[in-house]
């Protein structure tokens, strides 16, 4: 058995184990719900926690298991899922009122059919209505990040073994550099947006947050892949992301946005720039290639992606506009005012910045494999440096994360070290379209050289 | 907020239908006012020779 709690293994140490029915998936389950009963009443990740079901599920996967009858690697495994996704039978705050979903998204039904025990919901930012939210693992006077911060805050203290996320303006990575974890958002048409509660329709992206690199591929091998429900899914192949890790990256080469970098460097914090430096630097020592690139069009990326957003979003949502203004949460109204702002000539003029984007990507993607940046601009701040629009003068000031929600192209963010005061700092990597496996790859190599996930939060 | 900003955004919820929250206009005032200097930023670049993204794709028949 291993030598630290059950709730601290991650997905692929725990497969190994209940593949080779060392451990039992109730057994698991069950040291994960304690977890949950231990220390979530001070981080506040769960929404709606599906115990009992759960309990259900792992008794199921150990029947099929010591039938022989092994589905794979998340087979028996406890992940929990963002309040975003439809989880059936659940109710959907996001998406306001009492309404339970009918059906689960596409990307919980095939994590069910992967054989993972669905723990529940977690709590997001972004919600109509006021709710604790949730605190960080590291330092719980100090915020998550959102908008996934439930999934944030839950793989970072053991309270599942990893979670689905969504990611329309960093909503992924966001949390994830602020938690320490892994957060990949992948290639928009990579996963289905089936189920998926709309915040922007061609932003939204849903991936997979986990502590490793290794268990993001996991997770992302079962949802990843064509869905005729979603017009926007691509019917492709969908690559071995596992098979694709190995800790040789001497072929890639890796381009640095210095001059995105410049344009964000006033607002990020030294130490983090200073951390993320390093990582490049090691990117070179384990062979990779770096080379300085140039991608003039970002800098109005991220104000490009809030214009869709925003856009998108009042579209999407205008039939309630009456009772989110009179009842919603502070930045839910916000969202609707600066939706009614937006006019069709801003959306067009941002959809064709979107295209400029794409263009100087490719061009850049021709020389490079990779783009290696920051992640966030700073560590997680407090509770009380913190104000409730934080989040929508975000979107609207050059940041690392949305220009790859305009682009659609796979992101990463990956732990790079601690700031003096103990807070976790991510490297991002960013790749072509579909070439998850060149993402995952550099990253796993990576976190196999630097080691930042062997340190585990203090609560 | 700036009065043009009010204005507009006035007559955006009438048209609308919808009227604002007690009280939100002056809240909200400078995120409203730095994202419409934001759409000016944006406006300000010459990107007529692009395609407007995503491209419609014909082939997307179902839901």
């Amino acid at each position: 058995m291993p030598d630290k709690p059950l709730y601290h293994l991650t997905i692929h140490e725990a497969q190994k184990l209940v593949r080779g029915r060392e451990l039992s998936p109730i057994e698991l389950t069950r040291a994960i719900l304690r977890r949950i009963e231990a220390v979530d009443g001070k981080l506040h990740a769960y929404l709606n926690l599906t115990a009992e079901s759960a309990m259900n599920e792992a008794r199921v996967a150990e029947a099929e298991i010591s039938q022989g009858k092994y589905r794979g690697p998340l087979h028996g495994i406890p992940l929990a899922v963002k309040d975003q996704l439809d989880l059936k039978g659940a109710p959907a705050l996001i998406r306001g009122g009492n309404a339970r979903a009918g059906e689960d998204a596409t990307a919980v039904q095939r994590l069910r059919s992967a054989g993972a025990v669905i723990l529940g919901k977690l709590t997001m930012s972004s919600l109509p209505i006021e709710i604790p939210p949730p605190r960080n693992p590291w330092n719980t006077d100090r915020i998550t990040g959102g908008s996934s911060t439930g999934p944030g805050a839950a793989v970072a203290a053991g309270l599942c073994m990893g979670a689905l996320g969504e990611d329309t303006a960093g909503s992924i990575r966001n949390p994830a550099s602020l938690c320490g974890i892994v957060g990949l958002k992948p290639t928009y048409g990579l996963v289905s947006r089936t189920g998926l509660a709309p915040l922007s329709w061609s932003l939204d992206h849903c991936g997979p947050m986990t502590w490793t690199v290794e268990d993001a591929a996991h997770v992302l091998q079962a949802i990843a892949g064509h869905d005729s429900k979603d017009p926007t899914s691509i019917d492709a192949p969908v690559p071995n992301y596992s098979a694709a890790l190995n800790a040789n990256i001497k072929d890639l080469v890796v381009g640095v946005p210095r001059d995105y970098i410049e344009e964000c460097r006033a607002r990020t914090d030294p130490e983090v720039l200073t951390l993320v430096e390093q990582a490049i630097a090691e990117l070179k020592t384990l062979g990779a290639r770096v080379e300085d690139v140039k991608l003039p069009a970002l800098k109005l990326a991220t104000i490009a992606n809030a214009v869709i957003y925003y856009n998108e979003h009042f579209a999407a949502h205008r039939n309630d506009a009456k009772s989110t203004i009179k009842n919603a949460a502070t930045s839910a109204r916000a969202r609707v005012y600066l939706g009614l702002l937006t006019s069709a000539a801003d959306y067009i003029q941002a959809q064709r910045l979107r295209s400029r984007v794409r263009r100087e990507c490719a061009e850049v993607f021709d020389k490079v494999d990779l783009l290696a940046l920051p992640c966030q601009l700073k560590t997680a701040p407090t509770f009380e440096e913190t104000g409730p629009l934080d989040t929508l003068y975000k979107h609207l000031i050059p940041e690392y994360q949305s220009p790859f929600n305009l682009a659609g192209l796979p992101a990463i963010s990956i732990p790079c070290g601690f700031s003096k005061n103990k807070l976790p700092v991510a490297l991002q990597l960013a790749g072509k379209p579909f070439d998850e496996s060149t993402v995952l790859r550099a990253a796993y190599a990576y976190q196999q050289h630097a080691g930042w996930h062997e340190q585990r939060p203090p609560i | 907020m700036e009065k043009l900003t009010e204005q507009s955004l006035k007559a955006l919820l009438a048209q609308a239908s919808l009227d604002s929250k007690d009280g939100d206009l002056e809240r909200f005032g400078d995120v409203l006012d730095t994202y419409v200097a934001s759409l000016k930023a944006l406006h300000a670049l010459d990107l007529a020779g692009e395609e407007v993204a995503p491209t419609f794709n014909p082939a997307w028949t179902k839901k």
